[in-house]
């Protein structure tokens, strides 16, 4: 569902273009496979598997970009987190994602397993010119979904709610 | 208000956002209690409007599988009438739905009304509910809901599309703590990690606890 190897086959054109590094953080079952396929494709040198992390923020911080090529997401809360920390989105338009994540302005958006496109997305914008505007963006977006302004949404749901479980 | 919650208490985006969500209530002078069957790997810090009650399920032989559905429709009816909560907010459909409306048809025939609020996250939906185990459940719990929200509109039109659901589904998008998340100077990792060099990240669940 997380399309892992897309991650991998999109860093490794971006890194066939520029200088790059991954940071690949959480562990499970598809990590051995992974670390074959980045020796595969040649490009382990410059992968980090760091493993479960609980201060992702500070992996976010040292980050330009930040890849989602999910096949399936309702709503994309770790492409949130990153769009929190100023770091533009590279993702597929899968599920909810394109409500978050919008094309052109906070990262761009391509068709699941389009890797191809994802890599000509990534470098356009990591260029220079380009780089700025998206993190800003990117930051602008996440602070609508700051905690202050979705909270009072579900105490109104409560109360009308209420309101009807009352008139039942 | 006093507020129940309930939801997997494990890592995972509906129990991370049911989590921050209780958190975040409990700032705002609510009274939260969260109903699950172990301590929210985030919940662990004193907060005097913050309450947790385990549900216990009993095992026995006779059980293959523990019915833990009925353990927590019995610990919310316990919760909701001694904690006089105002209402019921379960976090994933199965089988929380399914639990509180048992609970609130058990209150109901003490004399107790307890609204029942009901969050999507998106695989009770895409790819749990749909089975065909879970369907009539899932839709029959969600139609008699109080209060229905979905974390995306895309989620809100899957659950119309494959459900036959007539409830109205609001809306509600996940939501982030700009506090913790804010870039942070961290030149000496940069430098470490990639010099001269660009760096994309991949974090595959929701940054949990």
């Amino acid at each position: 569902m997380k399309r892992v190897e897309d991650v991998l086959r999109i860093f490794c054109g971006v890194r066939q273009h520029i200088p790059a590094k991954l940071l690949l953080v959480g562990d499970g079952p598809d990590r051995s496979r992974m670390e074959k396929l980045a020796r595969d494709l040649d490009c382990q040198r410059d992968i980090r598997f760091l493993g479960k992390l609980e201060a992702v923020e500070e992996v976010l911080s040292v980050s330009d970009l930040f890849l989602m090529p999910s096949e399936n997401e309702s709503f994309g809360l770790a492409a949130l987190e990153a769009m929190a920390c100023e770091v533009p989105v590279i993702s597929t338009n899968a599920g909810g994602i394109p409500e978050l994540n919008v094309h052109n302005v906070t990262g761009m958006l391509s068709n699941i397993g389009d890797v191809e496109d994802m890599v000509k997305n990534a470098l356009y914008v990591l260029e220079d010119d380009n780089l700025p505007r998206f993190k800003a963006a990117a930051r602008a977006r996440a602070e609508e979904f700051a905690v202050s302004n979705i909270v009072p949404l579900y105490e109104q749901c409560y109360e009308r709610a209420a309101v009807l479980a009352e008139s039942h | 208000m006093n507020i129940g919650i309930v939801c997997y208490p494990t890592f995972g985006g509906s129990g991370v956002v049911a989590t921050e969500l209780g958190k975040a209530l409990a700032q705002r002078g609510h009274r939260v209690h969260f109903i699950t069957y172990s301590q929210p790997v985030r919940l662990d810090f004193f907060n005097e409007n913050l309450f947790y009650h385990e549900v216990y399920v009993p095992t026995y032989p006779l059980f293959q599988f523990p019915p833990y559905e009925s353990a927590l429709a019995s610990k919310m009816v316990d919760i909701v009438q001694n904690e006089k909560l105002d209402v019921l907010h379960v976090h994933y459909a199965i089988p929380h739905a399914s639990a509180a409306y048992l609970a609130k048809q058990i209150l109901r025939s003490r004399g107790i009304t307890v609204p029942v609020v009901t969050t999507l996250h998106g695989t009770d939906i895409t790819l749990v509910g749909k089975d065909a185990s879970y369907e009539p459940v899932v839709t029959f719990s969600i139609n008699e809901s109080d209060g229905v929200t979905a974390v995306s509109a895309d989620l809100r039109r899957e659950t119309y599309e494959y459900f036959p659901v007539e409830h109205k589904i609001e809306v509600i998008p996940n939501f982030i703590d700009l506090h913790r998340f804010r870039k942070q100077e961290k030149t000496h990792f940069r430098t470490a990690i990639a010099p001269r060099a660009r760096s994309c990240s991949f974090i595959p669940a929701t940054s949990a606890p």
